[in-house]
């Protein structure tokens, strides 16, 4: 098989061509995974492919163990999902004492988790949605929260905005929230963000129309009662306040526990909260049409825009 | 059941796993051989072939096999009782 990457634009190039020099047998997928990409994606992958590399001062070593860490995870739950037709784990204590408890393990994860924003196609085209359909939605001044913002990639695109008033970001991880302080601060983020440790469940209350814009990306899967946190976040949202949601399914992972089978049930759950869903995009993972993936049960990334409107949940 | 049963088996399995229905199961065949057989579509033929023959590949064997007469072989070997 040739070289694919000398089509790529620098960035992504030189992390790609790292990632192959570890992995070699990985350059099947990433074709597919670089195939078909719209050139709006492309362009993002490769500003998220600087920032990335910002945050690392341009050395992939670390990057790229993550990735080699999430790749066999992923392999090892998604033969446990396909032979089971569930994940691994369904309640929090679980993947606390397993996973989130294990502090090695979570460098590499987030290190990983990371290099998938430009390394997987379904992460980088939701990362489109979110900088190129949601953001471009929210009104001048606008008031922004981010549950679980990890890394605070989605967070510093947000600050960018010229629109962006003011930021605030939860975490019931204060390991968590210092890495996206740290990552914020590499990035060089034009605005402040607030960053608070606490869960949807307790820091809603009081916080009423608050907001209008919440982010909740790769959250739901990890929830016990996602419903209730997205009724919540209804609450806290002012009255067209939009809601961002990134959740995969059929996806598994050592830490999902909270499993969707289509994308029409991760949209009946957002209607669920009382929300009106305004757009939606539906990723399936590398090498799938959306049909074969719904066909075949393949992970599929679903992000929605839904807007608050004037009904209660 | 034997070899060539198996491969003739394993025919479907990968078209239905690859949607390509000019695969057939020779047993030279490798991952290499097919453009949309990468790691993450191996779990899901390695499944779709424990399902297909009612067996369970132990965990050495799932990434061990180097063409599709190993996979053919050790299905028999599992099908006998004489797994490895």
């Amino acid at each position: 098989m040739l070289r694919f990457t000398a089509d790529l634009s620098p960035a992504t190039r030189s992390f790609v061509e790292d990632i192959l020099a570890a992995y070699p047998d990985h350059e099947g997928y990433l074709v597919k995974s670089f195939r078909d990409r719209s050139r709006s994606t492309s362009r993002l992958a490769e500003q998220t492919a600087g920032l990335i590399g910002r945050l690392h001062a341009g050395d992939h070593r670390r990057l790229v163990e993550g990735y080699l860490w999430i790749c066999r995870m992923v392999m090892e739950e998604e033969l446990h999902f396909r032979r089971e037709g569930s994940y691994r784990n369904s309640s929090f204590a679980e993947v606390n004492a397993s996973v989130y408890q294990n502090k090695a393990d979570m460098v590499l994860y987030m290190d990983g988790l990371l290099a998938t924003e430009v390394l997987w196609s379904q992460h980088a085209r939701c990362m489109d949605f979110y900088v190129n359909t949601f953001v471009p939605k929210l009104p001048t001044g606008f008031r922004h929260l981010e549950i679980g913002p990890g890394h605070g990639l989605l967070l510093y695109y947000t600050a960018i905005a010229a629109a962006c008033g003011s930021l605030e970001a939860w975490d019931i991880s204060p390991a968590s929230l210092e890495l996206t302080a740290e990552c914020l601060a590499r990035l060089g983020a034009p605005k402040a963000v607030e960053l608070r440790a606490g869960n949807v469940f307790e820091e809603a209350v009081d916080r009423a129309a608050e907001f209008d814009s919440v982010t909740l990306s790769e959250v739901v899967e990890h929830l016990e009662d996602p419903l209730r946190a997205l009724r919540n976040i209804h609450g806290l949202l002012a009255a067209d306040g939009l809601l961002y949601v990134n959740v995969p399914v059929n996806a598994p992972a050592v830490d999902h526990i909270f499993q969707l089978k289509s994308p029409s049930e991760a949209v009946a759950l957002v209607e669920a909260a009382g929300f009106t869903v305004d757009e939606t995009l539906c990723a399936p993972v590398a090498g799938y049409s959306l049909t074969r993936a719904l066909k075949a049960d393949a992970s599929i990334s679903v992000a929605i825009v839904a807007r608050r409107g004037p009904g209660r949940p | 059941m034997n070899r060539e049963q198996v491969l003739e088996q394993l025919t479907g399995v990968l078209r239905e796993v690859f949607d390509n229905d000019d695969l057939v199961a020779r047993p030279e065949l490798t991952a290499r051989d097919v453009a949309e057989w990468d790691s993450l579509n191996h779990i899901r033929l390695i499944v779709s072939v424990e399902k297909a023959f009612r067996i369970k590949f132990k965990t050495s064997e799932v990434s061990g096999f180097a063409n599709i007469a190993e996979m053919a072989e050790a299905v028999v070997a599992h099908l006998a009782g004489r797994a490895p």
